[in-house]
């Protein structure tokens, strides 16, 4: 991963871990907020409903009430009839007697008017539509001035009508009116009104009846006419066993606390957006500083090593100079000595610095038959093996296993391994490599039998410059390269040790699928030699 | 009769002014009280592209009861009954020709559909932004065309009264648009029982505007009306409502309670009142009379008119009629009051919000139908 990758990885950390618990406090009170609002809203709405019922039998009973008080002083039955143009919610106004016929009776008392007169009490219909377009009441009361005769009062509930209609719960809320039945008398809200025309159901009649009777208190949510959510609070009038909703979409209702999520929202991603921007920006200069200071670092190292192992390369080749200087022939064959030593010493330095030096990134990934290639592997181990006086043991894979390697180097990062075992192990001991399938991966596995790894040294064994060989020719980069070429092939690179009893390293390297011209690539991946069988011993 | 407008013109129609116009007639000059003479225009056309011709006019004329012989390139009509009003019976003139399909008229659309359910006219010729296409749906009351109407299943419900005025009130879906009908609310006087002096004093004796405000509203001014001055009379008068129209009976009501004491006994009947006024058995009928166009307006109270019942004659105002004189018929009338005038009653219709300017016809409700313009 790369400063940047690894700068934002930190920061989206960082930030989820300071915004999250900023995001459930909010998400927690703005619910809390909305179920507070909603219980606001609920209760606001039963005060209209309980103010709506209470001025609606008010305005019924004041209507009553004026006929009761024209009828018990009016002595003529004309002035009677009058009253109607000072009080036009008296829609008409007959005088009855007990002669009355049938059809001049009021349409929606008939008989139980002339209760009004030989009774002399008061009589009141239920709502009918006197024609398709208005709603009355039928309202009896004695006429006392009269004798016995009893005004009639053919109520127009246009003004109930009007006084609904006008009413509006913030700016989409209405209110309704419903009879003993569920009838819809008065709508609020102009799509349930077809209702108040034609007296058909509408979706609140069931609810409205048992409020009505005084059966339920009325559900508080459900769907409105046009099929959006409301909140609703229900009210009865008791003397005339109507009921009263009030409903207000939800949407409106709850405006508030939608608000408020979507601001919290808002802050939220902001916050983030935010914390992400500045926490990668700080990262990115952290780490361009950590890097600096880790290259000055590696530096020291690097230098700390070279200058050891150099000075004691120095050290030899002034002795030896010292021997040479001495005139004397009989030094010469350790002055050679000497000298073909440090030379090839100087080499492996020279070698491992190469190595570091190479970009691996731009390795040329290609198919790679492993059993060819174990087979390269021996060829060029092969003198080295023999002059250590230890045997190599390949064991080619049963089945061809490729992976996308970059042969060169692969065989750099394995020839290491060997030669690591090889300085491992006593004379006459066997190194084996082995590749293996091992689920969608191949194994290629180096095994010695030398005195193996002390444990405490495994978690540094592929560091830089962490060699337990300093005093030789070795500067410590030998592992670490290994794990460098390793990982750019995209594998991985594990160690297994034992005290007295050796040690094992194992790569793994993701399987590819042969290419389609697999035979020409193996053959030319494959020294002539390398036919026979797939486990070979060299001495 | 809404879309009659619509398909047919009539050949002469009433101007706002109180004249005629037309749209199929070049020219027409009145030449006596029974008489015209029409000169067709050149490139009127039925809505199939044909040309109209003399014999179409001819044709038309007599179906509204009305004699046409072409004379010169005019064609003069006159009342084919004796007794009727060749102004009358313009009002009904519509020209039309039989077709393959039905009658063609001259008007901007065309009967596309025709069955008990509906009337589907199309236009003849489309116009951007305008209405391309009127659907006249039928329902099987006026209860459920208003539902109807609420529910949004049609565009346009015409006639409203005052209930579904109210009802309507908030629903943004409609626009309610007004305009004046051809008829007030008059409280006509028995010419059998009262003379001119009496009718004159009785007009005068009553507080016209309490008595509008009776009616409820859509109900307009007629005319300026003095203040109510204390009448003589201590005679009781017995009053009729000719129709049980609630705003008509509270109209009544109000007559009653403005004379005061001498204001008797009231009835609301429809069938009975004309009667009792030709006998004399009623001094006064609340009732809506035609007053517009002009040309009709005063005909009702012309001398031996077929529906004359009220006994009113006036030999200046026959004099006017016959002079096709309309304004002096209106100041006749104005002079010697048949009745008082209380209010002319508004026709209201709910319009679809996305018309962008409604209007109702003087006389045809439709007529201007064809130039709303509708947003899309």
């Amino acid at each position: 991963m790369n400063r940047r990758g690894i700068a934002a990885r930190l920061s989206l950390i960082v930030a989820l871990a300071g915004i999250l618990p900023i995001a459930i406090v909010g998400l927690v009170s703005v619910e809390l907020l909305r179920r507070r609002v909603e219980r606001a809203s609920q209760q606001g709405l039963q005060v209209i409903a309980e103010q709506v019922a209470e001025r609606t039998a008010n305005y019924l009973a004041n209507q009553q009430q004026l006929l009761r008080a024209v009828a018990s002083v009016a002595n003529d039955e004309g002035r009677l009839e009058e009253v109607i143009l000072d009080a036009p919610g008296l829609g008409t106004v007959s005088v009855l007697q007990a002669d009355t016929p049938a059809s001049k009776l009021p349409r929606g008392l008939r008989t139980e008017a002339l209760a009004a007169i030989t009774e002399r009490r008061e009589v009141r219909s239920k709502v009918y539509s006197p024609d398709y377009s208005s709603s009355a009441m039928d309202v009896c009361v004695p006429a006392r001035a009269l004798g016995p005769r009893a005004a009639c009062a053919q109520l127009d509930l246009r003004e109930l009508w009007r006084f609904i209609q006008r009413i509006k719960v913030g700016s989409t809320g209405y209110v309704l009116a419903f009879d003993e039945a569920g009838r819809l008398i008065a709508a609020g809200l102009g799509a349930l009104r077809p209702a108040v025309v034609t007296g058909e159901e509408v979706p609140q009649t069931r609810a409205a009846a048992s409020v009505a009777k005084g059966e339920a208190a009325g559900p508080t949510r459900y769907q409105g006419a046009d099929g959006e959510p409301v909140i609703a609070a229900w009210s009865r009038l008791p003397t005339l066993n109507w009921a009263i909703a009030v409903e207000q979409p939800t949407r409106e209702a709850l405006r508030s606390a939608r608000t408020a999520q979507w601001l919290l929202a808002l802050v939220l991603v902001m916050a983030l957006s935010m914390s992400l921007a500045v926490g990668v920006w700080e990262s990115q200069r952290v780490l361009r500083e950590l890097e600096i200071e880790e290259r000055w670092r590696t530096a020291g190292r690097i230098a700390s090593g070279i200058s050891h192992d150099l000075g004691h390369r120095l050290r030899i080749l002034e002795q030896t100079a010292s021997l040479a200087d001495a005139g004397d022939p009989a030094f010469l064959p350790r002055i050679s000595d000497n000298l073909r030593t440090e030379l090839e010493t100087l080499k492996k330095f020279v070698s491992e610095f190469s190595d570091l030096s190479r970009n691996l990134r731009s390795l040329e990934l290609i198919p790679l038959e492993l059993s060819a290639f174990l087979q390269s592997v021996r060829l060029t181990a092969g003198p080295y093996v023999q002059s250590a006086n230890v045997r190599l043991q390949i064991q080619a894979p049963d089945v061809p296993l490729w992976v996308k390697a970059d042969r060169h180097m692969l065989e750099r990062a394995i020839l290491n391994l060997i030669t690591n075992a090889m300085e491992a192990s006593p004379p006459g001991a066997t190194i084996q490599v082995s590749a293996i399938q091992a689920g969608g991966e191949c194994e290629i596995e180096v095994l010695d039998r030398g005195d193996g790894i002390a444990p405490e040294r495994i978690p540094q064994l592929f560091d830089a410059f962490d060699s337990t060989k300093r005093t030789g020719a070795h500067l410590g980069m030998g592992l670490p390269n290994v794990k460098r070429i390793v990982e750019a092939h995209g594998g991985r690179i594990s160690v297994q040790s034992k005290p007295k009893a050796g040690t094992i390293f194992r790569i793994m390297l993701v399987q590819c699928p042969p290419p389609e011209k697999e035979e020409p690539a193996r053959r030319r991946a494959q020294p002539s030699s390398s036919s026979g069988p797939s486990s070979r011993v060299m001495p | 009769m809404m879309v009659k407008g619509l398909v047919f013109s009539l050949l002469l129609e009433p101007s706002t002014e109180g004249g005629w116009r037309s749209q199929v007639m070049q020219e027409w000059i009145r030449l006596g009280p029974r008489t015209y003479r029409l000169k067709l225009g050149p490139s009127t056309r039925f809505s199939d592209g044909s040309a109209v011709k003399a014999d179409d006019v001819i044709a038309s004329l007599a179906a509204a009861g009305i004699r046409a012989t072409e004379r010169e390139g005019w064609l003069e009509i006159e009342p084919l009954s004796a007794d009727a009003s060749i102004d009358t019976l313009l009002l009904n003139a519509v020209l039309f020709k039989d077709g393959p399909e039905g009658a063609l008229g001259t008007g901007p659309f065309a009967v596309a559909v025709q069955d008990p359910e509906r009337i589907v006219l199309h236009r003849v010729k489309p116009v951007t932004d305008r209405i391309g296409q009127v659907e006249l749906v039928s329902y099987a009351s006026p209860r459920e065309a208003f539902a109807g109407a609420l529910r949004g299943e049609v565009d346009a419900r015409l006639m409203l009264d005052p209930g579904e005025i109210e009802l309507l009130n908030g629903v943004a879906r409609f626009q309610l648009v007004r305009a004046p009908s051809l008829h007030s609310i008059v409280a006509a006087l028995n010419s059998h029982l009262f003379s001119r002096a009496q009718r004159k004093a009785l007009a005068d004796s009553v507080d016209v505007d309490e008595i509008r405000q009776a009616h409820g509203g859509d109900c307009e001014p007629d005319g300026s009306s003095p203040p109510a001055r204390s009448n003589p009379w201590a005679v009781p008068l017995k009053l009729g409502a000719m129709g049980t129209d609630p705003a008509l009976a509270r109209v009544s009501l109000a007559l009653r309670r403005s004379l005061g004491a001498r204001g008797s006994t009231l009835e609301l009947d429809d069938q009975q009142i004309a009667s009792q006024m030709a006998a004399g058995e009623l001094d006064i009928a609340v009732m809506p009379l035609q007053v517009w166009p002009p040309a009709v307006a005063g005909t009702l109270f012309r001398t031996g008119a077929a529906r004359n019942q009220f006994g009113y004659s006036n030999p200046a105002l026959d004099e006017a009629l016959e002079a096709g004189d309309y304004a002096r018929a209106q100041r006749e009338l104005a002079d010697d009051p048949p009745a008082i005038f209380i209010c002319r009653r508004l026709r209201n219709a709910a319009i679809d919000a996305r018309v962008k300017n409604p209007k109702l016809g003087p006389y045809d409700l439709l007529e201007s139908l064809p130039d709303w313009e509708v947003n899309p």
